[in-house]
């Protein structure tokens, strides 16, 4: 039977864990390990596999919440972890160094995966960074020529969540 | 995160023990969010990815020993058509991988590795 | 019958008399009216009570209802006073023959068309956005200065375009309150609109709460178009969504993140944008309004050429999708 699965990937700290907790049935399993490199000063944990949660459809069918390791260097895990996925949500930390660069580097790393499905992009903590707002956003999908939902969100308010999952079946349809 | 004194403990480590155990054709020591911090080899692998892509093993190993309550998770084995690699904790933030190109050392393979381990452990 | 009013938490005397009042006015006029208590092109809705507010709150955005009650609270369009009375009955229902086509399909939502009936034409007119709060907070967000706005028998909004944010007391612009409702709906010419003291806007900040001036301004214009379009815009021109509304802080309802949708990724008019979507034609209109007035729609690419990529995705896709949502909602 096929897997059926939506992807949280993004930077370290943008939320995915907690997106995928939101509306998980089941305590979201995750592997995280303690950071023991830079990024201690910003968290002291990091996921080095995936974190996983699911929902129970109504036919019985399972929908598997997958959230990738935010670093770079455990990119081979975004690609198994994409492979057969209905869609991608990225989240961004607005608070981070260069959310834009992030941003861009998802966008890269996952544009064939785009292409054929579609992604929404949740911008978090801007209410602790207010640059870039969502018009810079908009403006580098536009110069991309990607016609995808920017949203800026809570990813501790379910609603939020919520909303970006029906922005990303909405897609989907059309 | 380790000293570069440690640094070399380690490497000496793995040098004894690749020289003692002919079979481990390569060992490196990582942490276990993926950074390589010690290793020796007589290949020619990449083992700045292994050390990452081994972090993620390793969690997961231990992840499901959690999920089946199984106590601690005490090693992973990779068995592959040319050889055998293996995932084992030295302490909380380290792992030790070891790789043979000899499909039948894996008895001993994990008994040079663990001891190994342990003695990397107690130098730490 | 063509024409056919359904009721929802009337009273069954009030049902009973108004099944009488139409019969009459039928015969006296030639109308050709019958009432249903489930199914119809029009409603009648009692506000007064709870079960007709909550009806009122989730289905005035997209039928035609009628408000009928003590007094008309909700500024509805289609307004029937209590206690029913024959002359007021007849008035009503002929106001409605000009304005409703008899359809053979009975269901209770609108019918969707993709062509425009010159009939379908007539209903929409130029929708002023001038004329409502939406056009108020416009114009003070392009002064730049803070402003009190106050409409009779509501709490007091303060506008600071500043901090991009209008100060009220506590709620929740998806509640859709009778006082949220008035504030939406009322005519610009009824608000007072006086100068905020800078020195006070502390003070203001610390005891009221700020909503997005860009959520009252989207609900405002949801509320006040009534299925009329934006003077300036016609039904044959096209358009595109640059981005999407921030449905983290504006209200939003399904049927609208489905319009978004299709709306950014296809440059389409707001007939074939209902062809492809089946929602109802006003309904998309009241959307497209709320997309200008946020600056959401690309004007410049407005061009007479329609551009469309239709996707074909399997039933059995579609069934897990809403199979998703459905989950999502529960």
């Amino acid at each position: 039977m096929k897997e059926i699965k939506l992807v949280f990937t993004g930077s370290m700290g943008a939320g995915k864990t907690t997106a995928i907790s939101a509306l998980s049935e089941i305590p979201v399993i995750n592997t995280d390990v303690s950071a023991t490199d830079e990024v201690i000063a910003r968290k002291a944990t990091t996921t080095v596999a995936l974190d996983y949660g699911e929902m129970t459809l109504s036919d019985g069918q399972k929908l598997r919440l997958y959230g990738t390791p935010g670093q770079q260097r455990f990119a081979y895990m975004w690609k198994i972890l994409m492979q057969g996925a209905l869609g991608l949500i990225i989240l961004v930390d607005n608070a981070g160094e260069n959310p834009l660069g992030d941003l861009e580097l998802y966008l890269n790393h996952f544009h064939e995966d785009i292409e054929k499905t579609t992604a929404v992009i949740g911008v978090t903590r801007m209410d602790l960074s207010k640059k870039p707002n969502l018009a810079a956003y908009n403006d580098f999908l536009r110069k991309r020529n990607l016609h995808l939902p920017v949203f800026s969100v809570d990813v501790r308010r379910k609603q939020n969540v919520i909303m970006m999952v029906q922005a990303l079946v909405a897609m989907l349809e059309y | 995160m380790l000293s570069l004194e440690q640094q070399q403990l380690l490497n000496t480590k793995l040098k004894t023990l690749l020289e003692h155990s002919e079979e481990i054709s390569a060992a490196l020591v990582t942490t276990v969010d993926g950074h390589l911090c010690a290793m020796h080899q007589q290949r020619n692998y990449s083992l700045d990815r292994l050390a990452t892509m081994g972090s993620s093993l390793m969690s997961l190993g231990d992840t499901i020993t959690a999920e089946l309550k199984m106590g601690n998770c005490r090693n992973l084995i990779s068995e592959n058509e040319s050889g055998i690699v293996t995932f084992m904790h030295i302490n909380n933030l380290l792992v030790l991988i070891t790789i043979t190109l000899q499909k039948n050392a894996l008895g001993l393979l994990l008994a040079h590795s663990r001891k190994a381990a342990e003695e990397m452990a107690k130098l730490l | 019958m063509p024409y056919i009013l359904a009721t929802y938490a009337l009273e069954k005397s009030d049902r009973l008399f108004m099944k009488s009042m139409i019969e009459m006015a039928n015969k006296r006029f030639g109308l050709q009216w019958s009432l249903d208590d489930l199914h119809g092109q029009v409603t009648v809705v009692d506000i007064d009570t709870e079960e007709g507010r909550s009806f009122w709150k989730i289905n005035s955005a997209r039928k035609t209802l009628i408000a009928y009650a003590q007094t008309n609270t909700y500024l509805a369009p289609f307004f029937l006073e209590k206690p029913l009375k024959v002359q007021l009955v007849t008035d009503l229902l002929k106001k409605l023959t000009c304005k409703i086509s008899p359809t053979s399909t009975l269901s209770i939502s609108y019918p969707s068309t993709v062509s425009l009936s010159s009939q379908a034409s007539s209903l929409i007119v130029d929708y002023k956005p001038e004329n409502y709060l939406a056009g108020l907070l416009k114009n003070i967000l392009s002064e730049g200065k803070p402003y009190i706005l106050q409409l009779t028998g509501t709490p007091p909004l303060y506008v600071v375009p500043d901090d991009q944010m209008c100060y009220t007391i506590d709620i929740d612009l998806s509640d859709n309150t009778p006082t949220q409702q008035m504030w939406m709906k009322s005519t610009a010419n009824l608000f007072s609109k006086s100068p905020l003291d800078n020195t006070k806007l502390d003070l203001i900040r610390h005891d009221f709460v700020g909503i997005d001036i860009n959520a009252f301004i989207w609900v405002s214009t949801l509320q006040s178009s009534n299925g009329n379009l934006l003077t300036g815009h016609s039904l044959t021109n096209t358009a595109q969504l640059k981005e999407w509304p921030n449905f983290s802080i504006l209200p939003y309802d399904s049927t609208q993140i489905q319009l978004a949708a299709f709306m950014s990724k296809n440059i389409a008019s707001i007939p074939r944008i209902s062809a492809n979507t089946r929602q109802p034609i006003p309904h998309i209109i009241n959307f497209y309004n709320a997309c200008v007035m946020l600056d959401l729609i690309n004007i410049e690419k407005i061009t007479q050429e329609i551009s469309e990529t239709t996707k074909n995705i399997s039933t059995e896709k579609k069934s897990l999708l809403q199979s998703i949502l459905q989950r999502l909602l529960k």
